[in-house]
């Protein structure tokens, strides 16, 4: 072959070849948003507007619990610690994104969950238990974002009282109730009902919320949201951050159910120390080391946290008996767990004296379940009497941080 | 999945290795032997010497000598060719079975004009033919003890910018040719071995895939750092799209090709080295605290090294190098360890006249030991700063050890082959094929023991990771003959890249007993994998056309396709222009004057997004034992590759026989359709940054590189140069968007570097006793330097003693300090406010600074924001050259080299500006944590010649 035949040749064969040459691949890992789009999808949309909420609820339980004084910084200031900033009560834009991002995107999820669940049953959605599970967490997330958080913002929205997420969550709760009952779920009923009683209490409308608590006889119901030792973001993030091994950021020393405890042995506040470690795991302030008493009402990575609860019910008739001029009554409502836990009851001279045991008794039951800043923003603008942990200088919810202020064109960013 | 349509596109171009071919015809011959010096009389080894218009040649050994055999009888012109020397060419008569000797006295020239460099297309060309300036670092003219790739390149190169080092074993460095190109990609320039393509991006440290990631020591090593330094030739920088318009997709932030040493015709010549030293950390804290409380676990690190090489020519046309290089080096940190095995085989055999094949395999094997450090609760260096205030409560040095307990590990094997075909089947055609191969494979294990002081029931995770890069290149070229005083030459060609990354997690906790773990040893068992495969296909063409030998000017375009999950970009095509002038050539030019090139070069290269960027994308993450997904990535369907067209205009001029040189460029590259992390809202859920295309961005600046010969006698030589590079990039537009942080208080801003460092200026930070004074969201400058200075010296002295120095300063960016705001906000007593303290204690005023930074309650993440303004002793080498000195070799040589051991920081109290943090050195913008600076070494090696 001459060497120009075989020049020919070989730019034959490449042609030949490059024409074949393929560009396309496939690569495995993540879901493409089409792939839901199936009846056998929607479970794992469900839960994961449930685990997003479950982390949400995480952080935020855990940070109000130091601003709210259920809890008292122990060390750490970052990863499972207390910013510098929190441990004096001051929830600020500027210190951290993660209790906003992490509410938004289980209440973004759980918006998508129903719409997504709406969409591929169609006309079966409306008897589907998998509906109702979903408005169940929408009910959830937007009454824990209306709990703590300053404002609402809707899906890049502009920014709006935080009651619209209030709106939003009995909103959700009402057609949960309706779903769960036309699917024959007496759960996802009663979890609906409890926390529509619940946010009825937070929008002010006393006599609603006491209707709905009424429906929840049993005292020792609870709806609970649980966590997992899959990963550490499911592992429950009060728990975690005081577990010794390997944070000990917070501890009960010197709040208010420090001496409570020691004094009444109250078995809903539990906490203990170690005869080995006494500090936490860090100076704080000008305190230095303090003195580390481990809350052990989650005890465990697994421990749930409740969303709900029997005797929250009962505590919310209590306080509707308040607001009614009630307040023998509401002692009586208020006093039944304590005489169920031998313990002694509270005793009341007058109104206000009542207003003082139910804002401590609610702090009681429902110590470490993200629910305190809610209560003391809610009394705080009802002028509610008798007091409450000294919140002066102490932030009652969550601003909008930079991470929604910087990047939603409805906002306007601090210096702009 | 891969298609068979790909599958058959590696066959075919495969295949086309075997073409058959007309064997050579043989003669009668005889052999050419000589010694190549340079002007002072001292042997240049490793000149180039061939037989024109043959494939026969010898490169020169250690003492300067060269041998080619089988030359056929009759006249022969002999050439040689040296960097940093003129071409050289002698007439001689070869008589058949006889030996004629030729010697050579080479000419220095700083700049030649007739150097050869390759430039993306099918053969290489003259320096004096290309319209980009290209960088190039002749290994043999380094004279330092070389410690790996990274360091040898740093100061050398105008334009060429490494940093990000720490100083744990196995760490790596960034390298930044011309700045940051991309705001959201790698700017970590292509690698290219001998013609292959490699991995450029960063290995993954050995750390913990979720929760507390952080577990390990922080430090990630870079790939280009396997390549044994002692194994290269010579390393050609391309720096801009300008340039790099035929290397295609991904070449927008610049191109390193390194070719390794081949053999020669000729007997077998045996170099071997013995290289040792120690390392030494260096001041980073103040004076009173000098190393930050890290004394008791820090220690003079040893190394010990051996390289052995040998390299020749048969009489049948094969020419061979193989090496071998073993190195042990301590690691500073009492734990770090980095054990280094390399292996080298070069071949090249001619098996027909027109005909030839190279084949170039390397292996290398890296064990590596770490001690966790870095922003990690489990380290040594965050507890040692921290000292009682740290996780340990405790500053005694017997308890912080307790996190010597856990065990960090990697391995890395990478095996790197290429074959190239060289097929010229007429005297003015070529046809080159590459097919390259890059494997690196690497194990990271990570073992808390059982009765680890966080973790008492034990923790282990074990990380299989690998990068296959499979790369074929074609490239032809025509060569014709336009009339009298023109050519052309036509080039095209096409390459084929894919590249698959391979990562499987095994994590477990809680071992029942004390025993040797493996991840099947815990009771909680967690895994992860990822694959993601990105292939590229393209295809070049270019005309270069030269009139007189003095003109030229060049055309080309490459076309690209490029993988992407479920969304095909479509072919992106890049042109390019560029023209040269020699005007020393023109007959008005005075000899006086020297030699002139002008220069001017355009061109575009491009980068496209990542393999999921494109599409709306869930996360699969798990809730308990259910399935559950949750938002991802938002997606962008109109996502497309970003673009940088450059423009670079300069001149390369030498003065005084070639004693002086200069070569200047200046260069403007602007990015279109920049990819940018745009954070989302979050209440729209998805919390994931998205890759958009924003705006435009510029970069321009100047590089110049001066070097000159003061003096050049025959005892005494002294040669003195440097390099100045400017930087100046500006965000021209972000198309309506809002400005955004790319983290670590980097932001992009209309009108602003970028990106640009934002936080809170301390106005009045000195002023003792002043009210406090700041601005939030001050604009302090950019994160890449804008001016570097790197000038070197090299001074020969008696019995051809040397001594040189490189230097280099870097200035105009800034960097957050975070390491120093950690400790401050947790009341560690910090070295920095020593004086406040003393004050506070005796109710003494405050400076503003110290009121804000050391009352742990006022202290601010973002009042840590300083200049990283320094300037480094890069090393300071003594070379002895021995002579026959040592009995039994033909020559040897002695060197002692400092590096790094000197450093003046302008603006930061602490730590070095060139530090990188947890993120490594790939982050969009670097910052500092809990870590260590590189060390200084202090090397020698014995270099000797059979």
């Amino acid at each position: 072959m001459t060497p120009i035949r075989q020049v020919r040749g070989v730019l034959a064969a490449s042609l030949l070849a490059l024409g074949a040459c393929d560009l396309t691949v496939t690569n495995p890992g993540p879901v493409q948003a089409s792939f839901l789009e199936n009846t056998a999808a929607l479970t794992a949309v469900v839960n994961g507007a449930g685990r997003d909420l479950a982390e949400a609820l995480n952080w935020v339980s855990y940070t109000s619990a130091a601003v709210t004084r259920e809890l008292f910084p122990a060390g750490s200031t970052a990863a499972f610690g207390i910013s510098v900033r929190q441990q004096v009560g001051v929830l600020a834009i500027d210190d951290g994104n993660d209790w906003w991002n992490q509410g938004q995107r289980a209440r973004w999820t759980a918006d998508s969950a129903v719409g997504r669940v709406r969409a591929v049953l169609g006309t079966a959605a409306a008897s589907s238990a998998t509906l109702a599970q979903a408005l169940v967490w929408q009910g959830y997330t937007n009454r824990f974002m209306g709990e703590n958080f300053c404002d609402a913002v809707i899906n890049g929205g502009p920014q709006q009282p935080y009651t619209i997420y209030l709106e939003r969550a009995e909103a959700a709760f009402t057609e949960a109730i309706a779903v769960a009952t036309a699917a024959n779920n007496a759960t996802l009923r009663e979890a609906a009902t409890a926390g529509r009683a619940s946010v009825r209490l937070l929008r002010n409308n006393l006599t609603g919320a006491a209707a709905d608590a009424a429906l929840i006889t049993n005292n020792a119901y609870a709806y609970r949201m649980p966590y997992f030792t899959q990963t550490v973001d499911q592992y429950n993030r009060i728990f975690w951050a005081s577990a010794n091994q390997p944070y000990r950021a917070h501890t009960v020393w010197s709040t208010f159910y420090d001496a409570y405890r020691k004094q009444t042995r109250d078995p809903r506040v539990p906490f203990d120390s170690s005869l080995t470690i006494l500090v936490g795991d860090a100076a704080v302030g000008n305190l230095g080391r303090v003195r580390w008493y481990f809350q052990t009402k989650h005890n465990a990575i697994t421990s749930s946290i409740n969303l709900t609860s029997g005797w929250e019910m009962r505590l919310i008739e209590a306080e509707a008996q308040l607001v009614a001029g009630d307040w023998q009554g509401a002692m009586t409502r208020l006093n039944a767990r304590r005489v169920a836990l031998n313990l002694a009851p509270w005793t009341a001279a007058n109104a206000t004296e009542a207003w003082t045991h139910l804002k401590r008794e609610r702090g009681i039951e429902l110590w470490l379940e993200g629910r305190r800043l809610g209560d003391m923003r809610r009394w705080a603008a009802l002028s509610r009497p008798g007091p409450t942990d000294d919140m002066t200088g102490r932030s009652v919810c969550f601003p909008i941080p930079l991470s929604e202020l910087e990047t939603n064109p409805n906002l306007t960013p601090p210096g702009r | 999945m891969r298609s068979s349509g790909a599958r058959w596109c590696r066959v075919a171009l495969v295949g086309m290795l075997v073409v058959p071919a007309v064997l050579r015809a043989q003669g009668e011959t005889g052999t050419i032997r000589g010694k190549v010096t340079n002007a002072a009389g001292a042997p240049v080894p490793n000149a180039q010497v061939f037989v024109a218009n043959s494939q026969l040649g010898a490169a020169a050994g250690a003492d300067g000598a060269y041998s080619i055999a089988r030359v056929p009888a009759g006249n022969a012109t002999v050439r040689v060719r040296m960097i940093g020397y003129e071409p050289t060419d002698r007439q001689v008569a070869v008589v058949a079975g006889q030996v004629v000797t030729v010697d050579f006295t080479l000419r220095t020239s700083a700049v030649s004009l007739d150097q050869v460099v390759v430039t993306g297309t099918a053969g290489s060309a003259r320096k004096r033919e290309i319209g980009n300036s290209i960088g190039q670092v002749k290994a043999s003219d380094l004279p330092e003890v070389p410690t790996n790739v990274s360091n040898l390149l740093a100061g050398r190169v105008a334009g060429v910018n490494i940093s990000g080092g720490v100083g744990n074993s196995g760490s790596g460095a960034s390298i930044r040719l011309r700045g940051a190109t991309s705001m959201a990609l790698s700017n970590q320039p292509l690698v290219y071995v001998d013609g292959v393509r490699t991995r450029s991006d960063e290995y993954p440290r050995n750390g913990i895939f979720q929760g507390a990631t952080q577990r390990g020591a922080n430090a990630y090593g870079s790939p280009l750092n396997d390549i044994n330094p002692d194994d290269i030739d010579r390393i050609e920088v391309v720096k801009g799209a300008a340039a790099t318009t035929l290397f295609g997709t991904d070449a927008a932030a610049g191109v390193i090709q390194i070719f390794t040493k081949r053999g020669a015709q000729g007997a077998p010549k045996w170099t071997a080295q013995l290289n040792s030293g120690v390392a030494q950390l260096q001041q980073f804290g103040t004076d009173s605290v000098p190393l930050l409380n890290m004394d008791p676990f820090v220690r003079n690190a040893s190394r010990l090294g051996a390289q052995a090489q040998v390299a020749g020519g048969t009489q049948s046309n094969v020419k061979y190098l193989f090496s071998f290089g073993a190195d042990n080096t301590n690691g500073v940190l009492q734990l770090d360890n980095e054990r280094k095995y390399n292996l080298r085989a070069n071949i090249d055999f001619s098996p027909a006249k027109n005909l030839a094949f190279s084949w170039n395999s390397s292996y290398t094997n890296n064990a590596i030991t770490q001690t966790p450090a870095g922003n990690n609760a489990q380290g040594v260096t965050l507890n040692a700063f921290r000292q009682e205030r740290n996780y340990f409560g405790n500053a005694n040095p017997d308890t912080i050890k307790q996190v010597y307990q856990q065990r960090l590990n990697s391995n890395i094997d990478r095996l790197l082959l290429g074959a190239t075909s060289t097929w010229t089947p007429l005297q003015n055609f070529s046809s080159r094929l590459i097919v390259g191969w890059d494997r690196s494979a690497l194990e990271n294990r990570n073992v808390r023991p059982y009765g680890f002081p966080a973790a008492p029931l034990g923790i282990i995770q074990n990380q299989q990771w690998s990068n296959n890069i499979l790369s074929l290149d074609w490239a032809n070229n025509l060569d014709v003959k336009l009339g009298e005083n023109s050519k052309l030459t036509l080039s095209a060609g096409t390459q084929y890249i894919s590249s698959l990354v391979t990562d499987v997690v095994g994590y477990s906790e809680n071992y029942p007993a004390p025993t040797e773990p493996t991840v099947a040893s815990g009771s909680l068992r967690n895994a992860d994998e990822n694959k993601l495969k990105n292939v590229t296909g393209g295809a070049f063409t270019q005309a270069l056309v030269g009139f007189k030998d003095k003109y030229f000017f060049t055309v080309g375009a490459r076309v690209d396709g490029n993988s992407a999950f479920g969304t095909d970009f479509g072919f992106q095509t890049y042109p390019k222009a560029s023209a040269s002038w020699v005007v020393s050539d023109e007959g008005f030019w005075s000899e006086k004057l020297g030699t002139l090139k002008l220069r001017g070069a355009y061109g575009s290269a491009g980068r496209a997004p990542g393999v999921f960027a494109a599409v709306q994308t869930w996360n699969p993450v798990g809730w308990g034992v259910s399935p559950a997904v949750r938002p991802q990535n938002l997606g962008n369907a109109a996502l497309g590759p970003e673009r940088t067209n450059e423009l670079e205009l300069g001149f390369d001029q030498t003065l005084f026989g070639g004693r002086f040189s200069v070569d200047f460029t200046w260069f403007r590259a602007i990015t279109e359709d920049a990819l940018m992390n745009v954070r989302t809202v979050p209440s729209l859920g998805f919390l994931n940054n998205t890759l958009q295309n924003v705006g435009r961005l510029q970069k321009q600046g100047i590089e110049a590189a001066i070097n000159g010969t003061l003096v050049d006698r025959t005892n005494f030589g002294l040669t003195a140069g440097v390099n100045v590079t400017t930087n100046i990039s500006k965000v021209l537009s972000l198309g309506g968007a809002p400005s955004f942080t790319i983290g670590n208080f980097g932001w992009v801003i209309e009108g602003q570097p970028a990106p640009v460092l934002r936080g809170r200026l301390i106005r009045n930070e000195d002023q003792i006793g002043a009210p406090v004074d700041t601005a939030v969201n001050h604009l302090f400058g950019p994160s890449q330097p804008t001016l570097i200075l790197a000038p070197q010296l090299n001074l020969r002295t008696w019995k051809g003693i040397s001594v040189s120095l490189r230097g280099e300063y870097q200035g105009g960016a800034f960097i957050n300090e975070d390491a120093s705001f950690q400790a401050l906000s947790r009341s560690v007593r910090w070295p920095t406010c020593a004086r406040a303290y003393a004050a506070i204690a005796a109710n003494g005023p405050l400076s503003p600074r110290e009121r804000l930074t050391c009352i742990p309650a006022n202290a601010r993440q973002d009042m840590f924001i300083f200049p990283a303004d320094f300037f480094k002793l890069r090393d300071v080498t003594v070379t002895v050259p021995l002579g026959k000195f040592i009995p039994g070799t033909t020559s040897s040589s002695f060197v002692f080299s400092a590096q790094n051991f000197f450093r003046r920081n302008y603006g930061m109290p602490l730590f070095d500006p060139e530090m990188s943090g947890n993120d490594g050195f790939n982050a969009a913008v670097r910052y500092i944590s809990e870590m260590i600076p590189a060390p200084a070494m202090y090397l020698t090696s014995l270099r000797i010649a059979f």
